[in-house]
């Protein structure tokens, strides 16, 4: 009896061990991957000791990374967004609730923290997608609005020290170990990781094949050089000079382009104090650094104060007095014997190039989302939900940034659908889930090919 | 206008916007602690004790490990009296902090020339 169950369990043991050895190995994780997924959650869940801020508090993945007033709108009263309003400590000069709340805007101590009650700037919240290829310059990396965000050696990497000094304290002291802690090295190596992953990795290579007639209408516009002029400080519509221009290390530049000689700028109507930014440098250049335009159309309020709402309005800045008598629209104007000066329907067409690229843009993040839900290595259910739900944000944006202008009605019906496909894909899992993720990508492909020749 | 123009233009242009620029945070840097500024520790800082300051030609020796280092304050040097130990804030110093004994931590550049200083606070 004993020889025979000691026989049954050898062939227990040998038949498993040809079993697994059958079995074919399941990938590991790509180191990579492993590290932009510990910067993901650092971004999002890491308070840094703070008053319980995160990164993600102003950069929401739902919102493009950014954060708009309508967004915030859905937020409840407890965030730590709104920590001014219910931690005593920081209730006087480290932020202006009302300018949260109706405008987006953040307070930054950009030149100091010497005066706080008279010395700091309002501006909106920069969305992180593309970073990789729009933050290089001839001189370094430039971060923020102005290109001077980040402590230390100024990279993207640094970032988030600077960032929670500012956003994160405890109190207006500020005490290394008291208010906040500092990232610890291996930390800033994943957040970098992770907002580099974020979005584009290439520029486009303009122009595009586009099927619209107002958006083809509207890139010729952007890249004609003696009437849109866009192209050369927003190359293939990035966030870099026309190297041909500016030679071809330039990168990502800084121009003073005259926003704040806006007339009549939100934040200035609303009758709260908010002292005139002057961008780069302390005291500052009246400079700020080149924001890519792939992504501007769901990512508004537009320039770094919020001050422009739409798309349209964004473009048709250019016409105005305040580009063309700043810095920037002077040299523009004696290089090009003439500011810019588009009517209406050009000012409408350029912008519906750029909602349409948005829309592009969009379209490829959220098939990239979808695909990366499913990797050839082993994933948790909840990370998979989570790379669907921010393809689902992502095909809402192009839905928003279309139908927001009448454009492509027949892809927005197809969006929809995708949309609609990549929610239901949520309730299941496996196979099923499988199956609707790839209907949802199949859509998102009919949506493409009716915008762009492919 | 010819587009040559158009391009020398923004050249020139190009470089007097990079030739003034800095690229990083001025402000929060205050609030960092000596020797813990991300990607410039033993890159772009030297840390160490002053070993000699002349006021009026802004000059300082510091000495750490390898030994002397001499660096010239200019206008646009920045100063900040690191009190962390004490659980305090931090604030912002003048040459006049830079003493003889004192911890710094100081950001050159290639010339020598200082960005800021860091100064332990007594």
């Amino acid at each position: 009896m004993h020889f025979v169950w000691r026989l049954k369990h050898v062939w227990t043991v040998l038949l498993a061990t040809v079993v697994v050895a059958a079995c074919p190995a399941t990938p590991t994780v790509p180191p990579e991957e492993t590290l932009i997924l510990r910067g993901e959650r650092l971004f999002f869940n890491e308070t840094f000791a703070g008053n319980g801020r995160t990164c993600g508090t102003c950069h929401r993945a739902e919102d493009n990374f950014a954060l708009s007033p309508g967004f915030i709108a859905t937020l409840p009263s407890d965030d730590a967004l709104f920590v001014a309003e219910f931690n005593p400590n920081l209730a006087e000069n480290f932020e202006n609730p009302r300018l949260i709340r109706e405008l987006a805007l953040i307070l930054e101590n950009q030149d100091g923290f010497d005066d706080l009650a008279n010395d700091f700037n309002m501006r909106g919240i920069p969305h992180t997608l593309a970073l990789g290829n729009s933050i290089n310059s001839a001189t370094g990396p430039q971060t923020g609005w102005s290109g001077d965000g980040s402590p230390g050696d100024g990279s993207l990497r640094s970032f988030a020290v600077g960032a929670v000094i500012q956003h994160f304290p405890k109190t207006l002291n500020r005490v290394a170990d008291v208010d906040f802690r500092l990232p610890t090295d291996d930390e800033l190596d994943a957040l970098e990781a992770f907002q580099l992953s974020l979005g584009r990795q290439e520029d486009l290579l303009l122009p595009l094949p586009l099927k619209g007639t107002v958006a083809a209408r509207g890139q010729e516009v952007f890249m004609d050089r003696t009437l849109g002029k866009c192209n050369a400080c927003h190359f293939n519509a990035g966030a870099n000079g026309d190297p041909e221009l500016f030679g071809p290390t330039a990168g990502n530049l800084n121009f003073n382009t005259g926003v704040e000689d806006l007339p009549d700028q939100p934040a200035d109507l609303t009758g709260e104090a908010v002292p005139p930014d002057d961008g780069l440098g302390s005291p500052g250049s009246g400079e700020f650094n080149t924001p890519p335009v792939v992504e501007a159309a769901d990512t508004g309020p537009f320039f770094h104060n919020n001050s422009v709402e739409t798309i349209e309005g964004a473009v048709a800045f250019y016409n105005g007095d305040a580009f063309n008598n700043s810095p920037a629209g002077q040299l523009l104007a004696g290089a090009t014997g003439s500011g810019i000066n588009l009517d209406a329907t050009q000012v409408v067409a350029v912008a519906a190039f750029l909602r349409v690229i948005n829309a592009l843009e969009n379209i490829r993040a959220s098939d990239e989302l979808l695909d990366r839900a499913f990797p050839v290595f082993r994933i948790d259910r909840a990370r998979q939900t989570s790379l669907i739900k921010r393809a689902g944000f992502e095909i809402e944006d192009s839905v928003e940034v279309l139908a927001g202008a009448g454009l492509h009605a027949a892809a927005v019906a197809l969006l929809r659908k995708a949309h609609a496909l990549a929610n239901e894909s949520l309730k299941y899992s496996g196979d099923r889930r499988r199956q609707l993720v790839d209907d949802a990508r199949a859509q998102l492909t009919n949506a493409q090919i009716r915008m762009v020749e492919l | 206008m010819s587009n040559r123009f158009f391009r020398d233009c923004f050249f020139v242009t190009c470089l007097l916007v990079l030739s003034g620029s800095v690229y990083s945070q001025q402000s929060t840097e205050r609030y960092i602690p000596i020797g813990e500024s991300p990607g410039v520790v033993d890159e772009e800082t030297v840390v160490g004790e002053i070993n000699d300051v002349d006021y009026e030609t802004r000059s300082m020796q510091v000495r750490d490990s390898e030994g002397l280092k001499t660096v010239r304050m200019i206008a646009s040097t920045r100063y900040y009296l690191d009190r962390t130990h004490y659980k305090r804030s931090n604030q912002s110093a003048t040459v006049q902090d830079c003493r003889v004994g004192r911890k710094v931590e100081v950001k050159f550049y290639a010339d020598g020339t200082v960005d800021w200083v860091k100064i332990e606070s007594d």
